[in-house]
């Protein structure tokens, strides 16, 4: 038995033979090698509007295209909301369930004009292209898209 | 019983009072317009046009350029009129949103709209919304000029195709620029004592065109 197993050594997890002696290397970031496989939107809780005398909150949203190896590229369309609280409820609750909230940031995304009801697709090419990854409108229309709340957001909706 | 009978007079003057004040609030504002901003487009166009070096900026530029606060409040703001004893008897809960305002096609706007949230309400309301952007002049300071306004007028609550109102301005440059949205709710023929609210100011890729 060589010495080195005798003296036992750290080993990989799974297949043993994946074990090697020379470093990992990393590879490059290369864009040219990625597809995009999705929308991403992000939301997350933002300090509240300020200069407000009523009850406020705000939610950010922002927008990804997610890629084949699992990373995201960040598209210079972020967007956000604010609500203001009126009447007498004390104290404020901002309690919706998950799928309204995700409804409203839909709504908000595909809303704009001349084409409300659809992502704007063009747009998200557009912003893609100004990050790298060259990709058209067609290609991307088909994509799937995902809705992600953060903690503080579940927290304060009370999901 | 004599003072009774005072007592019982003066109670029931007073319960008519509590119902006769917001009905005669109702009909006094009902078709009143919204009060105005601070930032009224009107004040501003006789200053735009005696300084031909006011420019629209970033938030950032009016900060420090300018010693402007672009996140405080309009001082108008504060002077709304005195909320009454009366709201809380209402028993109506409801919400004014505006999103950040954003680019597409070519055009700054942003959205806004109201949601139902509690008691009895109005089934329709009147929504307002104002698009502003950031003014500086080194002759008389910065302020939020009101670029395009829209009307939702009796729609019902939620966001939306034909629940929301959308104020348009087209982007004439690239030229980053402070932006904000500012929305009136007012319930139908339901008098209240609020005033505007402001979203959070943004910078966009976008500024509009010279408004003198």
């Amino acid at each position: 038995m060589p010495d080195d197993v005798r003296r036992g050594r750290f080993v990989p997890l799974g297949d043993p033979e994946a074990a090697r002696t020379d470093p990992a290397k990393r590879l490059p970031f290369d864009l040219s090698k990625l597809s995009v496989t999705g929308l991403v939107i992000v939301c997350e809780l933002a300090p509240p509007p300020p200069g407000n005398p009523r009850p406020s909150m705000s939610m950010t949203m922002t927008q990804y295209l997610r890629l084949s190896d699992h990373s995201m590229i960040r598209l210079d369309m972020d967007r956000g909301v604010d609500t203001f609280k009126f009447g007498h409820t004390e104290p404020p609750s901002w309690k919706r369930t998950a799928a309204e909230v995700v409804a409203e940031v839909l709504t908000l995304i595909l809303g704009d004009e001349p084409d409300p009801g659809s992502f704007p697709w063009p747009e998200y090419a557009e912003a893609a292209r100004l990050r790298g990854i060259s990709v058209d409108a067609e290609a991307l229309r088909d994509l799937p898209h995902m809705v992600l709340l953060s903690d503080e957001l579940a927290a304060t909706f009370e999901f | 019983m004599g003072s009774t009978k005072k007592l019982g007079l003066l109670f029931a003057a007073a319960l008519a009072m509590v119902f006769i004040a917001p009905a005669a609030a109702q009909a006094a504002t009902a078709d009143s317009p919204p009060p105005a901003t601070a930032s009224d487009s009107s004040d501003l166009n006789s200053l735009i046009a005696s300084d031909p070096n006011a420019e629209f900026v970033s938030l950032e530029v009016a900060e420090k350029q300018y010693g402007f606060d672009p996140y405080a409040a309009d001082t108008t703001e504060s002077t709304v009129p005195v909320v009454t004893p009366f709201y809380a008897w209402w028993g109506c809960d409801w919400d004014a949103v505006s999103d950040y305002p954003h680019v597409s096609s070519g055009q700054a706007s942003v959205h806004g709209y109201w949601v139902y949230n509690s008691g009895d309400c109005p089934a329709t309301a009147t929504v307002t919304v104002n698009l502003q952007a950031l003014w500086c002049s080194g002759m008389w300071g910065c302020s939020w000029y009101t670029l395009a306004t829209d009307v939702a007028i009796g729609v019902y609550p939620g966001s939306g195709t034909g629940h929301w109102a959308t104020p348009h301005s087209p982007c004439a440059t690239t030229s980053v620029v402070g932006w904000r949205g500012s929305v009136f709710v007012e319930p139908t023929d339901f008098w209240h004592p609020y005033g505007w609210t402001d979203g959070t100011p943004q910078n966009l890729s976008c500024s509009p065109p010279d408004p003198s």
